[in-house]
């Protein structure tokens, strides 16, 4: 008796095979990263059930900053400073981060140019204790008064937290003479962040 | 690409979007607050005043003269206030030479006399060689010096020196503008001694 041809070879049989252990290896793999990745799985099933009446409040994120104390009370000789102090407070509700940079200078009555005065003051900063704790040569830090900018992080004031900014502007002991009589105004802008979660 | 390839290069992207993606994400808050304030950078300037209250003849009755002379720093720093002398080419540099000077420091212009003992801190020379008279002063500030000029024998007859008390401030490489204060020391045609 004759044999009938099979319609299925061996061979596309084995090449079929191929795909089902990679294709299913990656699946869990990738299953198994997510899961890593997320934490948690997810249930399908759920309930509902009702709870007594409640408020949700957000929180705030606020801050005060009092005047800086008059700076220009003792005019600034070759190598010499002026301090000033100010008070910061958060007010709000969430941890800050804080960061103090001038926003803004302006100069006047100069014989020379704006740039040649801002060269040769530093503007210093410091936390102290209260008012009477800021004193010239006292530290912190330091840039010149044009770029001044603490960063983001200076320091964290929790809520309801202050403190005490101790603000030393000096100029160099090298300064020339040109830049005698020049009045600099400046501004200085204390920014808090939330700190991240 | 083999197979083997893509499928480790699509298991490398799948963790890698997976685990780039399920980071929590979260908005910060911020807030800020300003404060303002100024400073002044000083200026030098000197002022002197009483020199011309020195100016003298001289002759056998009146040799010495007692004179305050007041220097300021008039500078809205602290600096040092310091002379220096000239005598103007037109008038008599020897009579200057010949005129004994000493200067210290008083407490006032009533502190001044002609019967006031010289104090501490004195200098002394002609009018030809003065020390400085050199004196560092709180913004503001003033001192006065009593100063004797006494004619010596040797001083020419009939001449006139003009004398010029130069005054500058001075902190550190900073100097202020100058100022002088002038007079004259005359000698009579008799003689001095």
């Amino acid at each position: 008796m004759p044999r009938t041809p099979t319609t299925t070879g061996r061979h596309r049989a084995a090449t079929r095979r191929r795909w089902v252990l990679p294709t299913a290896l990656a699946l869990v793999v990738a299953v198994i990263t997510a899961l890593f990745a997320s934490g948690s799985t997810y249930a399908l099933w759920n309930g509902t059930a009702s709870t007594t009446a409640s408020t949700v409040k957000s929180g705030t994120a606020t801050i005060t900053v009092s005047p800086l104390t008059a700076m220009n009370t003792a005019r600034l000789a070759p190598g010499t400073s002026t301090t000033g102090t100010f008070s910061v407070k958060n007010t709000g509700s969430t941890a800050l981060g804080m960061r103090v940079m001038t926003t803004a200078e302006k100069v006047s009555y100069a014989d020379t140019t704006d740039a040649a005065v801002l060269g040769e003051v530093t503007l210093k900063l410091s936390l102290v204790g209260s008012a009477a704790d800021c004193r010239p040569g006292i530290g912190g830090y330091s840039a010149r008064v044009a770029s001044f900018d603490t960063g983001s992080g200076y320091l964290t004031l929790p809520s309801g937290g202050g403190g005490v900014g101790c603000v030393e502007m000096m100029l160099d002991s090298d300064a020339p003479q040109a830049v005698s009589g020049a009045v600099v105004d400046f501004t200085l802008t204390v920014t808090g962040t939330q700190v991240a979660p | 690409m083999t197979a083997r390839l893509r499928l480790l290069l699509a298991a490398l992207l799948v963790t890698l979007f997976v685990v780039g993606g399920s980071t929590a994400a979260w908005a910060l808050w911020t807030t800020s607050g300003s404060a303002t304030s100024s400073i002044t950078i000083g200026k030098l300037a000197a002022a002197i005043s009483g020199a011309e209250q020195m100016t003298t003849t001289f002759s056998a009755t009146n040799q010495t003269v007692t004179s305050p002379l007041t220097l300021t720093n008039s500078s809205n720093i602290t600096g040092t206030t310091a002379t220096t002398l000239q005598v103007t080419s037109d008038s008599s540099s020897a009579l200057a030479q010949a005129v004994q000077v000493t200067a210290w420091p008083v407490s006032g212009t009533a502190a001044c006399t002609t019967t006031t003992a010289v104090g501490t801190g004195s200098v002394s020379g002609t009018w030809a060689t003065l020390p400085s008279l050199s004196t560092t002063l709180a913004p503001g500030a003033a001192t006065v010096w009593c100063v004797r000029s006494t004619i010596t024998a040797s001083a020419p007859p009939s001449a006139t020196a003009n004398v010029h008390i130069v005054l500058t401030t001075t902190n550190g490489s900073w100097t202020s503008d100058v100022v002088w204060g002038g007079f004259y020391l005359n000698s009579s045609a008799a003689s001095t001694s």
